[in-house]
């Protein structure tokens, strides 16, 4: 295996994840074996009931709204944009004009994305066209 | 000049095309327009190309594409226009035309007349690929084409139990003949490695004699079988209850001369084999009085006209078989312009009697019907071979060219027919427009067809009537094509009593059915005078017991021994082995479709057993791999 | 100081970049155009899309006549790569788009085309998988594979019924695991070769006579299992059924044929290298897979009562059957496979439409599936001409000759044969046997069973239209000419594919 682990730097990796692979099948089956070998069977009415511990389900009184996860998908979308420029301006003299060029397509695909969402309302409260 | 070739052969196809785009709605008179529009279009390119050739131009070959090029085999779909197949192309169009327009009369109240013309024009282009093809796999598609159109065209009143039982009839007579055909063509092909004409005759020669027998013999079947001639024939007379544009166009002008160009096209073929020629001629001259016989006492207008067409096949087929080529072509011709003629005046007259066929309930006609009588009695004398009519002509080129070659019984079985068919024919005329109007007893009131309808037949009366002048011209354009000669009777003595000879007879013939038939006091026969019992009138009454015959011992054997073998081999052996298989088949995909249960993390579960199993052996062979040395240590070790 | 990058514009080649960009313009102009004026008419969207892929139609035309005078050409700093397979792939794809959209005209409404994003989101699905097949870098394939797929599981979900939703999420699981397989396969051939190129890989590869060869195949079956997903090759495959079933029967039939040939060209150009250089191990596995795909999806059509269903156990196993080119690997065995996919198109997309102008909004009381067998039954009788059309798709499916998959099938097991494959040419053979039995029974069905319930004939043909009956029209026309299409095309694609050597 010498060879291998000179010529390719990213061996190690490989190794981790494989054990990570196996220990975690291996530790969700042996949970698994473990609980239903383990736990004391009781068939009372109670015990089957979600909690185990007596309360009722109720529904959830204080939905969250799915205007929350829109709004936190388009922040990180946009967000995640900028990570792009930051490179790009520190080297912006290297790339000079073409590196240029490329930006300005991309915010102008970026600038498309957002004027959809506001059209459609994705930036309102409440006002989903 | 290529252009006017592709024009001549795609407008057909285009004016099906077309038609056939209206096929399911109602009747819509400029179908019928454009089609024969269309059909007009090659006509008249047809005619071009004649007038090119005739002007001596050079034969046109085009090749459209490559058909099929597969190993050895290379067929291009190649066409040519040379003398032959230009005068056939004239005689196709023409006569389509002229049915076309006649159509749009004659299918006026039918409910399906959009459907007629798409067949009509596709029978057309079927036909013009037949003849102008430049190779015999072309020529077997036209074939073949022609077959199929003629199938939906005998059986077009498809309700009608006895059309689509002569449209199976004639379909399935015609395939036992395609299957000769086509071993004649195979063996073509393995013989000389092409299909194309000129290679193939070109290498013809070269072949041994039984070879070649067995090819013209098997290509001779094929052109048994389109052409109707014994033992093949009876699809024929049945194929009459098609409509009769139909007749005219398919069963008497065009698609059952094909047989008849067949041999022509393949007459280097047949000069090398004058034993297979002389058989075939025998045949046609036996066809020739067989049919005519059958025709004298027959009792159905387009019956009889269909025996009529088979003699005359017959004729030609002696011709060929002679080796007369340019003589039988001549008279293929000629044929198609006045049986064309007769069936489409057949039409008209049924149309006036509402259907009915039978000429006894006829009679006196002529007053109501004045041109069509006119047009058939002209066109009846032009079969009859009446001077200077058309039929004289041809006719009489074919006794001659007997004479000449000293074939005296083929020449005296060929005279005879001529009498027989001068006979018949005028009797179908006298019962029909002449002595006393018996129809009135059955309720008719005749009358004329539309004048459209007349004038579309006026080309054709006027060349059944003028086409002998062209036997010069005719002979000059086919004669280098077909090594044509003329056949001269040497002493001119004999020449003059021959030809008045023949004449004499055949007048003695239409006076005599005229005497019988044109009087008054004709009554419809009920089986119960002399003549009707007598052993010669039943004989040829049911056609010589042929179809009989037919049914008894080939349909009949047939059918039962289908059933045994449906019963007792298909239903035991085959069915339980192909159910068996069938069985195991489907039983395994019900087992395993469990595995499709559509829970999605079953999938995802197979999907990673997959994945898991390819690793498995992934790995296997990376170790196999790295340890190979230590293995292969450790298996000597063991011995293997 | 570094120095300034000077990028000249030639040596980018951005003409090959062009096919791409078409579509993913046009998308962007539907969605401002939406933008600008809503409700407008979803025919205006189908006249944008025909469009828009006419034109990319025609830059794809331009690239094959540039790759005729020059051979294959690299762009974007060699990113690119427009080669034969690159151009005739495109083709199929551009082409069988072209067929797709006009279905979204039909007599009836659907909740899909009323919006312009499923007509853009279309547009980029098709760049996608342009991206995909011009290109033998392994990151832009995965690209495109996502930017494809992520689309295609949307416009899934826009059929709006729960069993779209279901089919949808499906997809979308399943396809997020491939994907996973996908990019860790990358990254052990990333990691044994150092390249992300797949000719590089294959020249680092064979360079060291695949001395890592345990790495090689851990990271080809981990590519295969992804792209046996996408390709739906046993035990892969479950996804289809459903998939198929939950979309529209167009959705369906376009399914069946665009994501296949991108997956197609991409299996060619990572394995052949492969088997050429002689992994036997890799052969054997593709083997495998190509028999039970065939065998197995046949025998689970033989078993669907809903036609439906049926045609999409008949799509796997048509897969299978082209698969077999990927493994055999020689030229005459991939211009086969192009030439099958390109008849495949038209006989497929024309069966799925036949379903999809009998789609019913409501099932009838009784009806425990959109397309059942019973539909179908005594058809001839109420509409002569679709039965007619139904039974020549199911013909050509069967590979009954002269119609069009006959010449693909009979090139293909050729092809086979000539390699030395005869066992599975046999194998082929047998398997167009067995397929012949259930497209005969719906065959059956429609002609020599009568009607049972008078209530379906009124809704065969209901969702008709004009748009509808052209497309049907040209792929029954396709269908039936193929024959006289079958040389010229194999000339050309034969000529593209030898071209760029494989």
């Amino acid at each position: 295996m010498e060879h291998i682990i000179t010529a390719n730097p990213y061996f190690g990796v490989f190794v981790l994840f494989v054990l990570t692979f196996g220990a975690f099948t291996a530790t969700t089956i042996i949970a698994r074996l473990a609980s239903r070998a383990l736990a004391a069977k009781d068939t009372e009415k109670i015990k089957l009931s979600v909690y185990e511990c007596g309360p009722e389900v109720t529904k959830q009184p204080n939905r969250l709204s799915p205007q929350f996860y829109l709004f936190a998908l388009l922040f990180l979308l946009f967000d995640v944009e900028i990570v792009f420029m930051f490179p790009w301006a520190v080297d912006f003299k290297v790339l000079g004009w073409f590196g240029f060029t490329e930006m300005i397509l991309f915010i102008i695909l970026l600038a498309i994305g957002f004027v959809y969402a506001w059209k459609k309302g994705a930036l309102e409260w409440h006002n989903i066209k | 000049m290529e252009k006017y070739l592709y024009i001549a052969l795609f407008a057909p196809l285009v004016s099906s095309l077309f038609s056939a785009l209206f096929t399911a709605q109602k009747k819509k008179q400029f179908v019928g327009v454009i089609a024969s529009l269309l059909i007009f279009t090659a006509f008249a390119s047809s005619t071009v190309l004649l007038v090119h050739i005739l002007n001596g131009g050079e034969p046109i070959h085009v090749t459209l594409m490559t058909w099929m090029a597969t190993g050895g085999l290379n067929i291009p779909f190649g066409f040519v226009v040379d003398e032959v197949s230009v005068v056939m192309m004239m005689v196709v169009t023409l006569v389509s035309t002229v049915v076309h327009i006649y159509s749009n009369g004659y299918m006026d109240h039918d409910k399906s007349f959009n459907r007629f013309f798409a067949w009509l024009s596709a029978f057309v282009f079927s036909m013009m690929v037949l003849v102008m093809s430049d190779n015999y796999a072309g020529l077997f598609i036209g074939w073949e084409g022609v077959g199929l159109c003629s199938w939906g065209l005998i059986g077009f009143w498809y309700n009608k139990e006895s059309a689509t039982w002569a449209a199976n009839e004639a379909f399935i007579m015609n395939r036992i003949a395609d299957l000769g055909m086509l071993i004649g063509l195979f063996l073509v092909y393995w013989n000389t490695g092409t299909l194309q004409y000129e290679e193939a005759f070109a290498a013809f020669p070269g072949l041994d004699h039984a070879t070649l027998v067995w090819i013209g013999i098997f290509l001779f079947i094929g052109a048994m079988g389109k052409s109707a001639q014994f033992p093949l024939h009876t699809w024929l007379a049945d194929a009459m209850e098609g409509p009769t544009p139909v007749s005219a166009l398919i069963h008497a002008a065009t698609m059952v001369t094909a047989g008849v160009y067949l041999v022509i096209r393949s007459h280097p073929l047949y000069d090398l084999i004058p034993n297979v020629g002389l058989f075939i001629a025998s045949l046609g001259a036996f066809v020739a009085i067989f049919a005519a016989s059958m025709a004298l006492v027959n009792r159905d207008m387009k019956r009889i006209i269909a025996y009529s067409t088979l003699s005359q096949l017959g004729y030609m087929f002696a011709a060929a078989g002679l080796g007369a080529y340019w003589v039988a072509l001549f008279h293929l011709m000629a044929h198609a312009f006045f049986k064309a003629l007769l069936f489409l005046g057949a039409g008209n007259v049924m149309h006036a009697m509402h259907d009915e066929l039978d000429p006894f309930k006829m009679g006196a006609l002529k007053e109501k019907m004045k041109w069509t009588w006119i047009m058939m009695t002209i066109a009846s004398f032009a079969l009859a071979g009446v001077f200077p009519l058309a039929g004289f002509y041809s006719k009489d080129a074919i006794l001659e060219v007997g004479f000449v070659e000293h074939h005296y019984i083929i020449y005296t079985v060929l005279l005879v027919t001529a009498g027989l068919t001068a006979f018949y024919s005028f009797r179908l005329v006298a019962l029909i427009f002449h002595g006393e109007d018996r129809y009135t007893l059955f309720g008719i009131h005749p009358h004329e067809a539309y004048k459209f309808m007349l004038w579309a037949m006026s080309p054709l009366l006027i060349l059944a009537i003028i086409a002998g002048a062209f036997q010069h011209t005719f002979f000059e354009l086919v004669e280098e094509a077909l090594n044509a000669v003329h056949y001269h009777i040497h002493s001119h003595v004999t020449l003059w009593i021959m030809i008045i000879g023949t004449q004499a007879f055949v007048l003695a013939s239409i006076f005599y059915a005229y005497k019988k038939y044109a009087r008054k006091g004709i009554k419809v026969p009920d089986g119960t005078s002399e003549t009707e019992q007598s052993f010669l009138y039943k004989l040829l009454y049911n056609q010589y017991y042929i179809p009989y015959f037919y049914d008894e011992y080939f349909v009949k054997p047939y059918r039962e021994l289908s059933s045994i073998f449906w019963k007792k081999v298909d239903l035991k052996v085959v069915d339980a082995t192909v159910d068996g298989i069938a069985k195991v088949l489907y039983s395994t995909g019900s087992a395993t479709r469990g595995m499709q249960s559509g829970n999605l993390s079953t999938m995802l579960r197979w999907m990673v057993v997959g994945l898991v199993v390819l690793l498995m052996i992934a790995v296997a062979v990376g170790l196999a791999a790295r340890y190979s040395a230590e293995l292969s240590q450790f298996l000597a070790g063991l011995g293997v | 100081m570094l120095e300034p990058v000077n990028v000249s514009l030639e040596s980018l080649n951005l003409m090959t970049l062009a096919p791409m960009l078409i579509p993913i313009v046009g998308a962007l102009l539907i969605l401002v155009v939406d933008l600008f004026k809503s409700n407008i008419d979803k025919s205006l969207y189908v006249m944008l899309s025909i469009l828009f892929l006419f034109t990319d139609f025609m830059a794809l035309a331009g690239s094959s006549s540039a790759f005729m005078q020059n051979g294959t050409l690299l762009g974007l700093f060699d990113v690119m790569l427009v080669d034969g397979l690159a151009i005739v792939s495109q083709f199929i794809i551009v082409v069988a788009s072209m067929l797709f959209i006009p279905l979204a005209l039909t007599s009836k409404r659907f909740h899909e085309f009323s919006y312009p994003e499923f007509f853009a989101l279309f547009l980029f699905m098709i760049a996608g998988f342009q991206f995909m097949v011009a290109t033998d870098n392994l990151i832009l394939i995965f690209v495109g594979l996502e930017t494809a797929s992520l689309s295609l599981y949307t416009l899934i979900a826009m059929h709006n019924r729960e069993k779209s939703f279901e089919a949808a999420v499906k997809y979308f699981t399943m396809g997020a695991l491939a994907a996973g397989f996908y990019s860790f396969g990358s990254m052990i051939f990333y990691a044994v070769t150092g390249s992300v190129e797949i000719n590089q890989i294959a020249t680092v590869l064979v360079a060291n006579g695949f001395s890592d060869i345990g790495f090689v195949m851990v990271g080809f079956a981990f590519i295969l299992a992804s792209f046996a997903f996408k390709l739906s090759l046993v035990p892969f495959h479950t996804w289809a059924p459903d998939v198929y079933e939950g979309s529209s029967a167009a959705m369906a039939g376009y399914m069946s044929i665009v994501p296949k040939i991108a997956a197609f060209i991409v299996a060619m150009r990572f394995f052949e290298f492969l088997i050429h250089s002689g992994l036997v191990w890799v052969e054997a596995i593709l083997y495998v897979f190509v028999v039970v795909t065939m065998t197995a999806a046949n025998l689970w059509a033989l078993v669907q009562t809903d036609v439906k269903r049926m045609l999409a156990y008949s799509s796997i196993s048509h897969a299978g059957f082209a698969m077999a080119a990927v493994m055999i690997g020689t030229t005459q065995a991939n211009t086969a496979l192009l030439l099958y996919w390109v008849l495949f198109t038209f006989t497929n997309l024309g069966s799925f439409s036949m379903l999809w102008i009998s789609r019913q909004k409501k099932m009838l009381p009784g009806q425990n599936s959109d397309h059942s067998y019973e539909k179908f039954a005594g058809l001839v009788q109420s509409s002569p001409m679709a039965a007619t059309i139904m039974a020549l798709f199911m013909l050509s499916l069967a590979g009954v000759p002269p119609f069009a998959l006959f010449w693909g099938k009979m090139y293909l097991i050729s092809a086979a044969v000539t390699s030395g494959y005869t066992v599975l040419a046999l194998i082929m053979a047998l398997n167009s046997a067995i397929a012949g039995y259930y497209y005969l029974k719906l065959i059956v069905y429609m002609f020599m069973k009568d009607p049972v319930d008078s209530r379906y004939e009124k809704v065969i043909g209901s969702n008709l239209s004009l748009s509808l009956k052209t497309i049907i029209g040209i792929a029954a026309v396709g269908t039936i000419f193929a024959f006289i299409a079958v040389d010229p095309l194999l000339q050309a694609i034969g000529g593209f594919v030898y071209n760029s050597g494989y």
